[in-house]
């Protein structure tokens, strides 16, 4: 970003004229160094920045805004009109609301003794915050944040060296493209200097997953509600990203340069293999799961050394556990499906909530303890896929950001 | 349309609070207030919101509006400021979200507040352009529209028209030209240099 800022203040001052020799000769050579600078130089500079200026004044639906307005209208000369009942009744809705509270109160101390040894849940007790926004976002170092339309192919965003372009849910770093634009060239020059500067961090909203070919090559597919961060380009000895969420990793494998993924405490070392993290900061528990290859797993003064089809379970105040996994099962997330063998309702109701951002309430006298087996595809929407789960004696609902379990 | 908007009656129909009166007014100003809101939300629903919300705030204070250039100013400015109140709600609701890593949110807020005063100032030169657009004679600001803004193609705009291509790169020229000497003549250029930053990152 430094160097296009720097191009972009030399033609501002080309612009009005107050450009010295040599930095006119420095815009010539940028403005040389290739068609497409040349190009952008001379022809879009002036039209397209008008262009991208006035274009949100035809792209925003009058009518709609004007249903809108109608809308908000109506509601306005309706309340205005209502004040005073409102007022008659906001003395009587307070008296209520303590009313109610006392009883609330009352009952739950009744129940409190009664309520420790059973194991249902009756508090939304997963804690997941909302989307932001529902598509995936690449954050760029130099602040830039590129919102990632998955209806919308093509380039994404062109940082430092890399050029990124995507295809439905991926991400594709094209390094070929490096030559491509002469500013391009510039920078990657730099790059070389001050190696490992530049980080993107992608983000995946909850409710979708990502697949993104890093820069050296290395597939990971980013799980929802999850972040990755990684250099624009890997330099140095080790190649390291960072990660909160879950992520599958497939390493492009290079003994030379070791792959580090750091998940909050814990290092996950690698030699090129394929391998799971979650590392969801709200979940006391997290997972590393190994399908081929070999990983260390560091957590504080713990290593572990996994074997394919092995799962580490890593919470905060113990040594890590190691058990073996269904890799089908466990890594099924990947492929695209939520899979529910083996685990109780409150397991897989909470699996199912994470991935839409949702929160979980189980009723107290719901009795049934499972959601079946096999696989469901992430795709059905969560409406329809909790009416395929219901049974005679259990229901859902959704309301707000909570899923309801009940009889 | 362009009679009623200039109808000298309009203000008091405005002060009475007519609907049909606020309808014109909205098929008026709704490019050029959803370019300046565009600019700062990049969200279609989130302009069309922001807009709603300005000309619910007219007809409250609709009986102050002395002029029609005063309602301008007022949707103008108040408009500006519902889309400024959504971009720091939302920030402020980032900042509430605490599964983002720190990382992020140390990205973010560097960056925050050059990105807001960028951000406004590329507003008001996106109303500032539209309105330019407006004066536009109706053949260059119709070709303008199609074939630059909407990217219809240069042989339908020319249909639309009933002239030959080669006249509606014509006017698509004219229009650009007049467009930049007006920015240029009220020392907008600078500011449209801006642009450059975010577009050489966003070049192919």
């Amino acid at each position: 970003m430094a160097n296009e800022a720097h191009i972009a203040q030399l033609i501002v001052r080309q612009l009005r004229e107050n450009i010295a020799p040599s930095e006119r000769r420095e815009l010539e050579f940028w403005r040389d160094s290739s068609p497409s600078n040349r190009r952008f130089l001379e022809e879009e500079t002036r039209e397209e920045a008008m262009v991208g200026t006035v274009r949100g004044g035809v792209m925003v639906d009058k009518d709609a805004t004007w249903r809108k307005y109608e809308a908000l209208r109506d509601q306005h000369l309706l309340s205005q009109r209502r004040t005073p009942m409102i007022r008659r009744y906001r003395r009587f809705a307070a008296a209520a609301v303590f009313i109610a509270l006392a009883g609330a109160c009352a009952y739950l101390w009744s129940h409190s003794k009664q309520e420790e040894n059973t194991p249902v849940i009756s508090e939304p007790y997963l804690a997941v915050t909302p989307a932001s926004s529902l598509n995936a976002s690449l954050a760029l170092q130099d602040g830039l944040s590129v919102q990632v339309n998955p209806a919308v192919k093509g380039r994404v965003a062109l940082q430092g060296a890399m050029v990124t372009a995507m295809d439905d849910n991926k991400l594709v770093y094209h390094t070929d493209l490096l030559s491509y634009a002469g500013i391009s060239d510039i920078l990657y020059r730099e790059d070389i200097s001050t190696p490992g500067l530049q980080y993107n961090i992608f983000h995946a909203p909850f409710g979708t997953k990502y697949e993104l070919m890093l820069p050296d090559g290395t597939h990971a597919v980013v799980n929802a509600g999850s972040y990755l961060k990684f250099p624009v380009t890997f330099a140095g000895g080790s190649r390291v990203v960072e990660l909160e969420g879950e992520a599958f990793f497939d390493v492009q494998p290079d003994p030379q340069h070791p792959f580090n993924v750091l998940a909050g405490n814990k290092k996950i070392e690698v030699l090129g293999t394929q391998f799971a993290v979650r590392n969801y900061t709200d979940e006391p528990v997290q997972t590393v799961i190994l399908q081929q290859g070999k990983v260390k797993v560091h957590h504080k003064k713990d290593v572990v050394e996994l074997h394919p089809g092995q799962k580490a379970q890593i919470s905060d105040d113990q040594p890590i556990k190691v058990v073996d996994v269904d890799l089908s099962k466990a890594l099924s997330w990947k492929d695209g499906y939520f899979n529910f063998d083996d685990l109780d309702l409150r397991a897989a109701i909470c699996q199912l909530a994470q991935w839409h951002g949702m929160k979980v309430r189980i009723e107290k006298d719901v009795r049934i303890k499972s959601l079946g087996s096999g696989n469901i595809a992430h795709s059905i929407s969560l409406p329809r896929l909790l009416k395929l789960l219901e049974l005679p004696d259990l229901h859902f609902e959704i309301r707000d950001s909570t899923i309801i379990v009940k009889r | 349309m362009e009679q009623e908007y200039l109808d000298p009656l309009l203000i008091e129909k405005i002060r009475d609070g007519d609907n049909q009166a606020f309808k014109i007014i909205m098929d008026h100003l709704h490019e050029r207030l959803a370019a300046l809101a565009f600019q700062l939300l990049s969200h279609r629903e989130n302009v069309e919101d922001a807009i709603a919300q300005g000309f619910l705030k007219l007809l409250e204070h609709r009986e102050e509006m002395e002029s029609i250039s005063h309602v301008e100013g007022f949707l103008h400015e108040t408009i500006r400021n519902l889309c400024l109140d959504m971009l720091r709600k939302d920030q402020r609701r980032k900042k509430l979200w605490e599964l983002r890593p720190a990382w992020v949110a140390r990205s973010e807020e560097t960056t925050r507040e050059n990105e807001a005063d960028y951000k406004v100032l590329r507003a008001e030169l996106a109303y500032f352009l539209w309105a330019e657009v407006g004066k536009l004679p109706a053949h260059l600001r119709i070709a303008y529209r199609l074939s630059v803004l909407e990217k219809v193609p240069a042989k339908e705009v020319a249909a639309q028209l009933g002239v030959s291509e080669r006249t509606v790169r014509t006017y698509v020229q004219q229009a650009t030209e007049e467009l930049y000497a007006a920015a240029v003549s009220k020392g907008l250029h600078i500011l449209l240099i801006l642009f450059l930053l975010r577009m050489l990152a966003e070049k192919n």
